[in-house]
C-alpha cells in the first residue's frame, strides 16, 4: 500500500486549507497565523455545511480540513437538551464528512482531517470546562476513519488540547484559568495558540501521515497531571 | 444484591440478558427494558426459572427515549421506592464502510447507543443520588470504541463517547456515593456475534492473546464485580474485558 507523503514545496503548491467552525474564538486566533502559511489556499467555513458543498468544489490535489470543535462545557450543562444537541452536533458532522469524503475519491484527491478537542481525561482537569463525550466520540471516529480509510490517502488526526485561554469566553473566567493552567503544565506555562502553529503547519505539509489515527495530546506535560 | 433494585437497559437479549440473569440469581430485582423485540423479551420470560419472576419487571422502554426512561424511573420509585443500580447496556450496530454507510444507519446506531447511554443516565441519576446506600451505574461500552474499528464507525463513535460519558458522570456525581464506571468488553458470544461472517470472527480470535471470543458470563461476572465491592474505590475507570485484543 503506497503511503503518499508530500514533499512540502510540491504541498504547499497543491493544498487547499478548509478552516471549519472558522468563527470560534479558537478559529479567530488561528486565523492570522493560517493567512500566512505560503502557497496555501485558505477556506472558511462557519460550520459543516452541505447545502453549498457543491459551491465549494475541491481543486487541490491534496486538501487539509481543520475541524475546531466546538468547546462546550459538559460539566455545566449535561441536560438532555445538551444530549439531543451533542447527536445532532455528531450527525451533521459526520454528514458533511462523508460527502466530503466521497467527493475526494471520487476525484482521486486526498484529504487530512485535523480535528481539536480537548482532553477528555478530566482527572487531570478537575477544574477546568470539558467535554470527554463529545471528545471521545471524536477520537474513536478518527481512530476507525483512519484503519478505513488509509489507503484511499485520507489522514486524520487529532490534536487534544489542553484548555486554552481563548476557550473561555469570559475574560474574569479566563484570568482564574489561566493560573489553574499554568500550574498543571510542567512549564508552568499555560498553552497558547502559538504552541500549536507548528503541530498544524506539519501537517499541512503532509509530514505527519504516518501519524493517521493518532490523538495527540498538545499541552506541555499537562496531560500527565501531577 | 438481595434485594438492589436494578435497571438493565437492553435486558432481554445477549449482554443484557446475561447480566439480568445474574443480578436475578444474586437476588436482584430488575426491571430489563427492551426497545422493540416483543418476541425476544416474551422469549426471555419463558427462559427463565419461576423462581426469578417475581423479581423481574420488563419493560419497552427505548433507553434513548428520556421522557419515558423517566416515567420509567418514577414507577420504579413508586413500586420500590428506591434504585440501587443502572447497567447501561443497550446497543445495536449497523455495520458498513464509511463511505457506504447510509446516514439513517449512522443516526439509528448513535441515538440508540450514545443516546440511550446518555438519556438513561439523566433519568436515573437523581434517584441513584437519593439513595441511602451506595449504588452503581456501569455503561457498557466496547472495545471498537477504545481503538476504533473499519466498518463501524457508527458504533465505534457511540461507544467512544460512552467511555467519555462514563468520566464526565464520574467527576459529575462523584459526591454521590454512584460508582460509575465503564466496561468495555471485546468480540462476546451473542446473536449479534453469531451474525457475523465466520471468517470474521477467526480474524477477531486471532488477534486476541487467548485465541477465543468471550462469553456472556465472563462480561455478566465483570458488571456485578463493578457493581459490588470490587467496585467501591473506582470510579470514571474503564476496565478491558477483552481477552487480550490487539487489533
Amino acid at each position: 500500500m503506497a503511503v503518499w507523503v508530500l514533499h512540502p514545496e510540491e504541498t504547499l503548491s497543491m493544498t487547499t486549507l478548509f478552516l471549519l467552525n472558522s468563527s470560534t474564538p479558537l478559529g479567530q486566533e488561528l486565523l492570522p497565523f493560517l493567512q500566512t502559511l505560503p502557497n496555501v489556499r485558505l477556506q472558511l467555513m462557519i460550520a459543516p455545511d452541505l447545502e453549498h458543498e457543491d459551491e465549494r468544489v475541491v481543486h487541490s490535489k491534496h486538501n487539509v480540513f481543520l475541524i475546531l470543535t466546538p468547546f462546550f462545557d459538559e460539566y455545566a450543562s449535561f441536560t438532555p437538551a445538551y444530549a439531543e444537541f451533542l447527536l445532532d452536533y455528531l450527525n451533521g458532522l459526520v454528514a458533511w464528512m462523508q460527502t466530503t469524503t466521497r467527493r475526494l475519491a471520487q476525484h482521486n484527491q486526498s484529504g487530512t482531517f485535523i480535528f481539536f478537542t480537548t482532553n477528555p481525561n478530566v482527572r487531570s482537569f478537575l477544574d477546568y470546562p470539558i467535554s470527554p463525550t463529545l471528545d471521545e466520540s471524536i477520537h474513536a471516529l478518527v481512530k476507525t476513519l483512519s484503519k478505513e480509510l488509509h489507503a484511499l490517502n485520507f489522514y486524520f488526526y487529532v490534536l487534544c488540547l489542553e484548555p486554552l485561554q481563548c476557550m473561555v469566553s469570559d475574560p474574569m473566567q479566563a484570568r482564574s484559568y489561566k493560573k489553574k493552567m499554568a500550574a498543571h503544565a510542567m512549564s508552568k506555562m499555560p498553552l497558547k495558540v502559538d504552541g500549536i502553529q507548528s503541530i498544524i503547519q506539519a501537517v499541512c505539509e503532509g509530514n505527519l501521515s504516518l501519524l493517521s489515527g493518532s490523538v495527540l495530546s498538545i499541552g506541555v506535560g499537562s496531560v500527565l497531571g501531577y | 444484591m438481595n434485594h438492589s433494585v436494578v435497571l438493565v437497559t437492553g435486558g432481554t437479549k445477549g449482554i443484557g440478558k446475561a447480566v439480568t440473569v445474574e443480578f436475578l440469581r444474586q437476588g436482584a430485582i430488575v426491571i430489563a427494558t427492551y426497545a422493540s423485540d416483543h418476541d425476544a423479551a416474551e422469549q426471555f420470560q419463558l427462559s427463565l426459572t419461576p423462581a426469578f419472576h417475581s423479581r423481574l419487571w420488563v419493560q419497552q422502554c427505548p433507553a434513548s427515549d428520556y421522557e419515558k426512561t423517566t416515567s420509567l424511573c418514577e414507577a420504579i420509585e413508586t413500586r420500590w421506592g428506591q434504585l440501587d443500580g443502572v447497567v447501561n447496556n443497550a446497543g445495536i450496530t449497523s455495520d458498513s464502510l464509511f463511505l457506504d454507510m447510509e446516514m439513517a444507519a449512522w443516526k439509528k446506531v448513535l441515538k440508540a447507543n450514545l443516546g440511550g447511554a446518555m438519556m438513561t443516565s439523566l433519568a436515573a441519576i437523581d434517584l441513584l443520588s437519593r439513595n441511602r446506600r451506595a449504588t452503581f451505574l456501569i455503561n457498557i461500552s466496547s472495545v471498537s470504541g477504545l481503538y476504533g474499528r473499519a466498518g463501524q464507525a457508527n458504533y465505534a463513535t457511540s461507544k467512544g463517547g460512552i467511555i467519555g460519558l462514563t468520566k464526565l458522570l464520574a467527576r459529575q456525581y462523584a459526591d454521590r456515593h454512584i460508582q460509575i464506571n465503564c466496561l468495555v468488553p471485546g468480540l462476546i458470544e451473542t446473536d449479534m456475534a453469531n451474525k457475523m461472517p465466520p471468517d470474521k470472527v477467526t480474524a477477531v480470535e486471532d488477534a486476541t492473546f487467548l485465541k477465543r471470543i468471550g462469553t456472556v458470563q465472563e462480561v455478566s461476572d465483570a458488571v456485578l464485580y463493578l457493581a459490588g465491592k470490587g467496585g467501591s474505590y473506582m470510579s470514571g475507570s474503564v476496565l478491558c474485558l477483552d481477552g487480550g485484543f490487539f487489533k
